[in-house]
């Protein structure tokens, strides 16, 4: 009889472990972050061709951000302009994650209708499409629009590709003397335009949070002081033109206060400008030292600026009330010209080690500093409103330029290289 | 040795005699017999260079006239050979002392502006190029007013002052070595008006 | 030297009291010159005029001539005196000159005297000096003579202490291969050990074998007693051993059932491999092909459900548990559409597994 029982003990046991094994589970860890491959197909153009190509500007903003790698045009095995052109299998083939197609009409000559879609390859998906009407002068700007929708669809940051770039450019005239100028371009370096001229020096310019205003200091009269100038009219106030040096304006976020330097106490010290009333308060009470460069926190609420108070210029942060001032660089004999981060986490600045000077970036939570250039000539750091990349100046071949890196150190850019000195970059927020 | 002394003393002996017979004139003022002072300029020297020209005017009275180079008619601040006519002082990188030899140029231009305080000078601050703009801006000032101190320690009033800085905005040198970097770390002083 | 030196501060205080003898000359002399000059020079006197006598004319120019041969007398005078005074001086040089030759003379003498005594002095050290080298040099050879014999004390001693470690090398030596042997005795008892150990077993085998057949051969015999004792039992009999065979066939069912367990395992296991090495080939494909964004953060882990028809093409991907990332969600998807087909193993029951299975994706 027992063995009776075995033998149905032996098979019921043998059927439970068959049971027992579930749905295979595979885990993929790592990854590679090598450039996005996407197919960008040449916009079909109806009518007389546009004026600006804005696939191949598309192709340019989103190749430059090292995110991405444009399939070349002689790789493009067909020529679709919408849905229905798109054979997915076709695209499958060349590997490539996404395919941007568009068209072009233009039709009395003066608007433009631009529509695109943006579809991932392996879903056979459309992932972004719009359509729009624009004059032949807005060409350009919309087509940094689409670069900045392709990229949001396909990475879940925001673009920066329509936002602008301010800097100062110096020319020698044949005589000896200078010509400075303060201008202003897309954020690819195209389309330069001067906003103001001078014989005497600019510097630091820096960008109201609405993007309409610039605040710079101008050595016209002969001694640093301080302007804010309007973009679109041209009009200009001189907001600090105290005795000594009036110096290093910082917008707040909120764009009714400017943190500045002035040293009409006798020495450098930071304030701050309600721009409205024209009320200063003072910051820093420090008479040995030099405080300068302020730039504000996204909060609103605290300032970080340079200091040479422990002997050699380092980077503090101080409430905007005033009081006492947190050290936060302890790395290099040389910190300054600091810059925030738009999420406050990541402060890039010029470092200086062995007499040469780089661009850094230091997590403020960790305080773990990363050198990211070179050449050992870098100066003015500015971050992208995206908070990828930070655009500075630099030299090569001896002529004085600008470039950008990422926040991670990964992808380097030079901007230009047009023969004339730029300096003093500032990257404007994005626009509203 | 001993020989040769007792010759010269003898030959020395033989010629003072010598000299009792026959006379000779010396130099030095002596009396003549009516008691008429003449004086005997040859071999006697005045003033402070050795050359000028001595002319003589009426009774024996001189006038001085200077000529030639070393010396200067009109204000002493554009004499190009006085420590005035050095405007500029160096400085050491990231330092904003100033050097022991530029005490003497510092100590005259603070002379001359004590002694004429209706004179306005300014002082323009500069930086090598290394290094933040900004801070470089501050710097310069710093450089400046420390010569300020310097003149003013010396005599010079405040009100006299008018102090700027240009950071590394206007090199005097172009150029990306120690060369053109030490020519630039530099204070200028300006008069105003002259 | 020290003579010299006296000589240079007598001549030079005998110069020095000439000179001054000499200037007081010149000076009185001087004097003498000036009233001499004045007298030369001519002279703008106011003369008043007048008239004399030729007598008194020749009486005055005949006192004036008394006059000056008195004074040109005066002054031979002087010269005598002064050469009087000359020559005492000199007198009195050529003395002084005598002496300092005659000093010079002692000086001299003396000089000679010193060198010879010092002369002699020298010779009594250089004697010593030779005294004491003959008497190093005897000690020299008598260190040497001590130094020769220690080293051949040492020498004597190093051979002895050679000697004994040769024969401490020997003895160790013999150690060694009697530890040999007895090494190789104890294998040699051992073997024999284990032999003799065998034998027993074999021997205890055999007994127990012999015991079984016997205890079989006395069952046996107890049943055929059984048997001839009962014959009225032989149906019983007859069932029990057909009972008894029923149980064998049972247990060999039983044995192949789990002969046939034991199969299936095996076949479990061998599947279960190919399942393992096949899934690292597509986990190894589908990373190959998984652009990650470089957003993508630490912690974030998406899940993916796949199927796949027969030959590995993907039939659907579905997520089933998203990261909060769409990107990251979508970059995870496309790397899966990207990879295929993707390797299944050609075994059906292996494949099986592959029809439908997970991913889950993470950065890190």
């Amino acid at each position: 009889m027992t063995q009776k029982w075995l033998k149905i003990a032996a098979s019921i046991a043998v059927l439970l472990s068959w049971q027992a094994q579930a749905e295979l589970v595979i885990d993929i860890v790592g990854g590679s972050e090598a450039a996005l491959p996407i197919a960008i197909v040449p916009f079909g153009n109806q009518g007389p061709t546009a004026p600006v190509n804005i696939s191949e500007i598309i192709t340019n903003d989103l190749a430059s951000s090292g995110r991405f790698d444009p399939l070349p045009k002689r790789d493009l095995i067909s020529d679709p302009h919408e849905k229905a052109d798109i054979n997915f299998k076709d695209w499958r083939l060349l590997r490539s994650e996404g395919l941007l197609v568009g068209k072009v009409s233009t039709e009395d000559g003066e608007l433009h209708k631009v529509q695109f879609q943006l579809f991932d390859v392996y879903k056979a998906q459309q992932l972004a499409g719009m359509r729009y009407q624009v004059p032949a002068g807005g060409l350009r700007r919309l087509a940094h629009q689409i670069s900045d929708q392709v990229y949001q669809a396909l990475t879940g940051e925001i673009g920066v590709f329509s936002t602008r770039l301010a800097f100062v450019t110096v020319v020698k005239n044949s005589d000896g003397t200078k010509r400075f100028a303060l201008q202003v371009s897309d954020a690819d370096g195209a389309n330069p335009r001067t906003v103001l001229q001078s014989k005497q020096p600019i510097l630091s310019p820096s960008w109201a949070p609405d993007g309409e205003r610039l605040s710079y200091v101008s050595f016209e009269n002969g001694k640093p002081e301080i302007f804010i100038q309007e973009m679109r009219s041209g009009r200009r106030s001189s907001v600090a033109a105290f005795k000594g040096i009036n110096s290093a304006p910082s917008w707040s976020p909120d764009g009714s206060k400017l943190a500045l330097t002035l040293s009409k106490a006798g020495n450098p010290e930071i304030y701050v400008l309600d721009i409205a009333s024209g009320k200063l308060s003072r910051v820093t009470h420090n008479s040995q030292a030099i405080d300068t460069e302020a730039v504000w926190m996204p909060n609103g609420k605290e300032l970080l600026f340079t200091s040479d108070r422990g002997g050699r210029p380092q980077i503090y942060k101080v409430s905007v009330d005033g009081g006492r001032a947190q050290r936060l660089t302890f790395e290099g004999s040389y910190n300054s010209s600091p810059d925030i981060s738009p999420d406050g986490r990541t402060m890039a600045m010029v470092h200086g080690f062995k007499g040469k000077f780089y661009i850094a970036v230091q997590d403020l939570q960790t305080g773990i500093l990363q050198v990211l250039t070179e050449t050992g000539r870098d100066e003015s750091p500015s971050f992208a409103p995206n908070g990828r990349t930070i655009l500075y100046a630099t030299e090569h071949r001896g002529k004085a330029l600008l470039a950008a890196v990422s926040v991670d150190g990964s992808i380097h850019r030079r901007l230009g290289e047009s023969g004339t000195d730029v300096r003093e970059p500032a990257w404007s927020p994005l626009r509203k | 040795m001993k020989l040769l002394k007792l010759v010269v003393l003898l030959l020395s002996l033989i010629g003072f005699v010598g000299c009792t017979t026959t006379g000779g004139t010396q130099a030095g003022a002596g009396q003549n017999g009516d008691g008429v002072v003449v004086e005997d300029r040859t071999g006697e020297t005045s003033g402070i260079d050795d050359q000028y020209t001595s002319g003589t005017g009426i009774d024996g009275v001189e006038t001085q006239v200077i000529v030639g180079e070393g010396e200067y008619t009109g204000n002493e601040i554009n004499d190009p050979n006085s420590p005035l006519a050095n405007r500029v002082v160096y400085f050491d990188y990231d330092s904003s002392s100033v050097r022991e030899d530029d005490i003497p140029t510092l100590e005259a231009h603070a002379a001359y502006l004590a002694d004429n305080p209706n004179v306005t000078i300014r002082l323009i601050g500069h930086t090598d190029e290394r290094g933040s703009r900004e801070y470089n801006l501050a710097l310069g000032e710093r450089r400046a007013l420390s010569i300020r101190q310097i003149l003013m320690l010396q005599g010079a009033s405040i009100q006299q002052f008018q102090v700027t800085s240009f950071g590394e905005e206007r090199p005097a040198v172009e150029g990306f070595d120690e060369n053109a970097w030490q020519q630039n770390r530099r204070v200028e002083l300006i008069y105003i008006g002259q | 030297m020290k003579n010299r030196f006296f000589e240079n501060l007598s001549a030079g205080s005998f110069s020095i009291l000439l000179h001054v003898a000499l200037f007081a000359l010149v000076v009185s002399g001087m004097d003498f010159q000036s009233k001499q000059y004045i007298a030369e020079q001519p002279k703008v006197d106011i003369v008043q005029a007048t008239v004399m006598d030729e007598a008194d004319i020749l009486e005055e120019m005949t006192r004036q001539q008394e006059i000056e041969d008195k004074k040109r007398q005066q002054e031979l005078d002087r010269q005598a005196e002064i050469d009087n005074k000359l020559q005492e001086t000199e007198q009195e040089l050529e003395q002084k000159k005598q002496e300092m030759l005659e000093q010079q003379r002692q000086a001299e003498l003396e000089q000679q005297q010193r060198e010879l005594e010092a002369q002699q002095k020298q010779q009594e050290i250089e004697a010593l000096e030779q005294q004491r080298k003959l008497e190093e040099q005897k000690k020299l050879k008598i260190e040497q003579e001590r130094k020769l014999e220690e080293e051949r004390k040492i020498k004597a001693e190093q051979e002895r202490i050679a000697e004994e470690e040769r024969k401490q090398i020997i003895a160790e030596q013999r150690k060694i291969e009697e530890e040999k042997k007895r090494l190789a005795e104890a294998d040699r008892k051992a073997e024999e050990a284990r032999k003799l150990e065998a034998e027993k077993a074999r021997k205890a085998e055999e007994k127990r074998l012999a015991k079984i057949a016997e205890e079989k051969k006395k069952a046996e015999v107890k049943a055929e007693q059984e048997r001839i004792a009962k014959e009225k039992r032989l149906a019983e009999e007859k069932a029990r051993k057909a009972a008894e065979q029923a149980k064998r066939d049972e247990a060999a069912r039983l044995l192949q059932e789990s002969l046939d367990a034991e199969a299936r395992d095996r076949e479990d296991k061998r599947i279960k491999g190919l399942v393992n090495k096949y899934s690292s080939f597509v986990e190894r494909r589908v990373k190959r092909y998984w652009l990650k964004p470089p957003s993508a953060e630490k912690g974030l882990e998406c899940t993916l459900q796949v199927s796949l028809f027969p030959g590995g093409e993907v039939k659907g991907v579905k997520v089933i548990k998203s990261s909060g990332n769409a990107v990251f969600d979508r970059s995870a998807e496309t790397a899966v559409y990207k990879a295929s087909p993707l390797p299944v193993p050609t075994d059906p029951k292996a494949a099986a597994e592959f029809k439908q299975f997970t991913f889950t994706f993470r950065p890190e």
